[in-house]
């Protein structure tokens, strides 16, 4: 029961925390700076930001419709 | 129009007749596989179409020939904005769980047909705010079709060359957008209005969609691989390069604090949009097989998204270096390849502009032609044939019809608007669309979470916010275009200043998108929750409310319960037969009757039947419109409120059910792990009662076989000797005697078992049956050459039994230890001691013990402990079992206390009388 929770929770923050990365604040940090490549850092953190964003959707999703195979997993000791 | 396209060096062969043959193959091909997809699914071998990856692909028609073309041309004007189009849709994604997941099980268990059906599903299935979200749709969404057309139109003139003036929208039957509107309006009455579905599928054009995004997608990447080849190695060479040219282009890549608000209100429209838009709740929603695809979606669109955008900026920045300086950037896309000389890759990047929107014109008119007719027309239609004059006549034309005449009316309206607006009138409407949809989201998301909404709430809410967004909008830009009201945006109208569309209370200085989007909003949200907290939902709105924002924790079917209605079958089938046609009535009634095994159609239908009958035609009409049918032809017709209350009660009693299922599951574990270890157990007491028999048996059959051959000796001879002979009757005397011992052993436990005996209990000294017993096995002690050493004790110990039973106990332990010890100097030490309440009684020996194996099992029927060879066993194998039974009926029992080495002790425990104590 309890990763079951914890990935829903996940769920649920995943698509906040892809505000958070996306608002102005953020990509007024990241803007005007000169990446070593010669990328300039907003393209670059943009699009890096996205594909982590896409991975960790692919993980979450793999993981939530396979409650059976969660369920039969032993329970992390901490 | 042909041959007047041949331009300038290397670039002949584009003219305007190979464009137009290959966007008719083009046309074909999708004409050929949406046919072909429709024959598949009608088939039940769907194979790919049932993935989810042609899913995904399918809501990717929110790229249209805007987001296509228009992409790079934001970027060329002003740098980053175009990615929040994008990125909203992705975090609506990357949240599925949340909200898409719910809007899909609810539209799956309601079968919703469309975002205004479900809208006024929630709301009570109310009639009149379906036809306020349709009409509003179709106000929001003809306009954006009338851009696909224009963007057709325009990069057909740039692609095969055709000298703008002379390509110049002239009569109506030489007008590109008129040929692409009649084709695809064409294609949207063959694949969409093919029959009127359960739920509303349309296998055909969800394939020629999902192809139409693959081709975009491999058109722009196209594009984007050139411009990095040829402008520089690597997307960085790109960047370098644009450097280069200084301060000049670096608002690509830059962000400004100033556009702070544009790019939020962006952000938060496109997220909006991905639902709200008819077409995109159309493919996401309504369109979907199955729950599950939302889990690959979930990742698959957004990577659909970034690789359509990854090349935005290096093509923009290829135009804006390569091309003139009065180019159009929203062209880029198309003159890139041509200015380097690939018109096939220009030619290919057509074909992707052409797919986006022809895909967003055909999904968006079967999307709005289905509400059209459900919600608005057929409702009128229903209303205006008294429920007599219905019977008999197929609906089910009627509504294909009015379908296929919304269609046509939509490309009509959409062509003719077209043709009179400015040219560049159509540029914005793309975001003015957002808006517009975006005011569905309140009434949207807030039927999924909140119970207070009502129905007026909604209603106010959504005129409230259509009316500021036309204002604040749709006006402007026709105030600017036409000379009508010269004045109105400066001034006000009537001069009010603080009402002026752009700056409204003051407001001025504000990006138009923001001021639109917040007047709005505000409007729209403040009338929805200030409606609805005074006003109360009705019994049905506030059924449908629970069954909308509980839609996890209920079965289909909750919903029957709750109404108190009446009809006839007949009806109702007839009802259906009209709406669906006989073979699809015919089916919905008996797989009605097959789920319900047994139940037999009764010419009064129940209420679950009512309400399923309802469901399917609410597939086909909408709820509101299937309501009003199901009126039509049922009798007393009210809803329950205890039944509402009971199935809002029921939602906070399954949370605690779920609770309670755990831990009953978790019981049921416990259980099942003693009944395994029980049944084991039960196994092999079956295989020792199996041996046993046969081990009886064969004692039987011994004295059995010796009887026989003495008695027949006998019978056949008469000349044996007397002495010989009263020696054989003897045995057989002997034998006979072992028999019925040992059948009475067996009689005696079985009828003991079944509690048949009567004992006659008394007060009993123990040790005084002890002595009897001692007694009575001296003999068989000092034949076996066995000592008998006894200790009984000073001390009176009574107790309440059995004298004779007793007796059988004590003797049975006694000779059991005589008859298996073999050790040279055996000896039995019998000891007598009372503790407390209870008397004990042991019995030690030095035999050959009992393995740990057999302990449990000596007092089983028919066992012997293994350390006991079979072969010189004497006895049945009973006298424990007896033993033990007789104990129990005391009140005490036999325990094998210490065994193995040192031999085995029995004790026998017996409680002491109250009264003696």
């Amino acid at each position: 029961m309890l990763p079951n929770q914890r990935l829903r929770d996940a769920a649920l923050l995943l698509p906040i925390l892809a505000v958070l990365l996306f608002l102005p604040v953020a990509l007024e940090l990241m803007s005007g700076h000169v990446l070593p490549a010669g990328l300039p850092s907003l393209p670059a953190f943009i699009f890096a930001a996205w594909l982590a964003l896409i991975g960790a959707s692919a993980w979450l999703a793999r993981r939530l419709t396979r409650p059976a195979a969660d369920a039969k997993r032993p329970g992390r000791r901490d | 129009m042909t041959g007047s396209g041949i331009g300038g060096a290397g670039q002949g062969i584009l003219s305007a007749g190979v464009v137009i043959a290959v966007s008719l193959l083009y046309v074909a091909l999708l004409f050929a596989l949406a046919f072909m997809s429709d024959r598949r699914a009608r088939s039940g071998r769907p194979g790919l179409l049932a993935s989810p990856i042609v899913y995904t692909l399918s809501i990717a028609v929110y790229c249209t020939s805007w987001t296509f073309y228009g992409a790079v041309g934001t970027a060329s004007r002003s740098g980053l904005e175009f990615l929040p189009i994008y990125l909203g849709p992705t975090v609506v994604f990357i949240g599925w769980w949340t909200v898409l997941r719910k809007l899909v099980r609810i539209s799956k268990t309601h079968r919703i047909t469309s975002i205004a059906d479900f809208i006024s599903s929630r709301y009570g299935k109310s009639g009149r705010l379906s036809v306020v979200v349709t009409l509003f749709a179709v106000v929001g969404t003809t306009p954006y079709i009338a851009l696909q057309l224009k963007a057709v139109a325009a990069t057909f003139l740039a692609v095969s060359q055709v000298n703008p003036a002379e390509g110049a929208p002239g009569s109506l039957l030489t007008d590109t957008a008129f040929w692409v509107a009649a084709c695809m309006a064409l294609f949207a009455i063959i694949f969409g209005t093919r029959n009127v579905g359960a739920d509303e599928h349309h296998p055909g054009i969800v394939a020629a969609i999902a192809f139409e995004s693959l081709v975009k997608l491999v058109a722009l990447i196209s594009v984007g691989l050139l411009v990095v080849l040829v402008l520089g190695p690597g997307a960085d060479g790109v960047y370098a390069r644009g450097a280069a040219r200084g301060e000049e282009l670096s608002y690509l890549w830059t962000f400004d604090a100033e556009v702070a608000p544009r790019w939020l209100a962006v952000f938060f429209l496109s997220g909006a949009a991905i639902i709200c838009l008819p077409r995109q709740f159309q493919v996401a929603v309504v369109e979907i097989e199955n729950e599950r695809h939302l889990a690959t979606a979930a990742w698959l669109f957004p990577l659909y998204l970034f690789l359509i955008s990854l090349f935005v900026i290096p093509i923009a920045l290829a135009g804006l270096m390569l091309l003139p300086s009065h180019s159009n950037p929203d062209l880029f896309v198309l003159n890139v390849p041509i200015a380097t000389g690939h018109d096939w890759l220009a030619l290919l990047a057509f074909i992707g502009g052409f797919s986006s929107a022809t895909s967003m014109v055909i999904v968006a008119s079967i999307a709005l032609s289905i509400m059209l007719s459900n919600h608005v027309i057929m409702p009128v239609v229903f209303g205006l044939q008294p429920t007599q004059d219905r019977v008999g006549v197929g609906l089910r034309g009627q509504i294909l019809w009015v379908r296929r005449f919304s269609i046509v009316a939509i490309f009509s309206l959409a062509l003719i608007y077209y043709r009179i607006s400015a040219p560049d009138a159509l540029a914005s409407i793309g975001l003015i669309s957002f808006t517009g949809v975006a005011q569905f989201l309140p009434a949207l998301l807030g039927g999924l979470y909140w119970r207070g909404a009502t129905e007026r709430g909604a209603l106010t809410g959504l005129l409230a916010g259509f009316g500021v967004w036309a204002y604040t909008s749709l006006l402007p830009p026709l105030l600017s275009s036409g000379a009508s009201a010269p004045g109105l945006l400066e001034l006000g109208p009537w001069g009010l200043g603080f009402l002026r569309p752009q700056a409204l209370f003051g407001a001025a200085g504000w990006d138009p998108l923001v001021h639109a989007l917040f007047w709005s909003y505000v409007a729209n949200i403040g009338g929805y929750v200030a409606v609805s907290l005074c006003t109360r939902p009705g019994p049905l709105e506030r059924l449908q409310n629970a069954l909308f924002i509980d839609a996890f924790r209920q079965l289909p079917g909750d919903d029957a319960r709750a109404w108190q209605r009446s009809a006839t079958a007949e009806d109702l089938y007839n009802l259906t037969e009209r709406i669906l046609g006989r073979e699809r009535a015919y089916r919905v009634f008996s797989d009605y009757a097959t789920s319900r095994a047994g139940a037999r159609l009764d010419l009064e239908a129940d209420a679950a039947l009512i309400a399923h009958v309802e469901r399917v035609l609410a597939g086909s009409v909408g709820a509101a419109s299937a309501r009003v049918l199901i009126s039509g032809v049922t009798k007393g017709e009210t809803i329950s409120l205890d039944e509402v209350i009971g199935i809002l009660d029921e939602t906070q009693q399954v949370i605690e059910y779920s609770h309670r299922l755990e831990a009953q599951s978790q019981e049921l574990e416990r259980t099942a792990g003693e009944l395994r270890r029980a049944n084991e157990q039960l196994k092999r007491l079956d295989k020792l009662k199996d041996d046993f028999v046969s081990r009886v048996s064969h004692e039987l059959r011994t004295p059995m076989t010796s009887i026989r051959a003495i008695s027949e000796l006998l019978l056949q001879y008469d000349d044996i000797p007397e002495d010989r002979k009263s020696r054989s009757i003897e045995t057989i005397a002997k034998e006979s005697q072992r028999l019925s011992r040992l059948l009475d052993e067996i009689l005696d436990l079985a009828s003991m078992t079944e509690g048949a005996v009567a004992f006659s209990i008394t007060e009993v000294d123990v040790a005084e049956v002890l002595q009897e017993a001692l007694a009575a096995v001296q003999a068989y002690a000092e034949q076996r050459g066995v000592v008998i050493e006894a200790n009984l004790g000073e001390e009176a110990a009574t107790a309440q039994v059995d004298r004779g039973r007793l007796t059988q106990v004590f003797v049975n332990l006694l000779s059991n230890a005589i008859k298996f010890n073999d050790k040279a100097d055996a000896y039995v030490r019998v000891s007598l001691s009372k503790d407390g309440g209870t008397i004990r009684c042991r019995f030690a020996d030095n035999g050959p013990g009992i393995p740990e194996a057999d302990r449990e099992l000596i007092f089983s029927k028919f066992t012997r402990s293994s350390s006991v060879a079979t072969s010189t066993a004497k006895g049945s194998g009973l006298g424990l079992t007896i033993s033990q039974e007789i104990m129990h009926h005391f009140g005490g029992r036999i325990a094998l206390t210490t065994s193995e080495g040192n031999g085995a002790t029995f004790t026998v425990t017996l409680p002491v009388p109250q009264a003696a104590q």
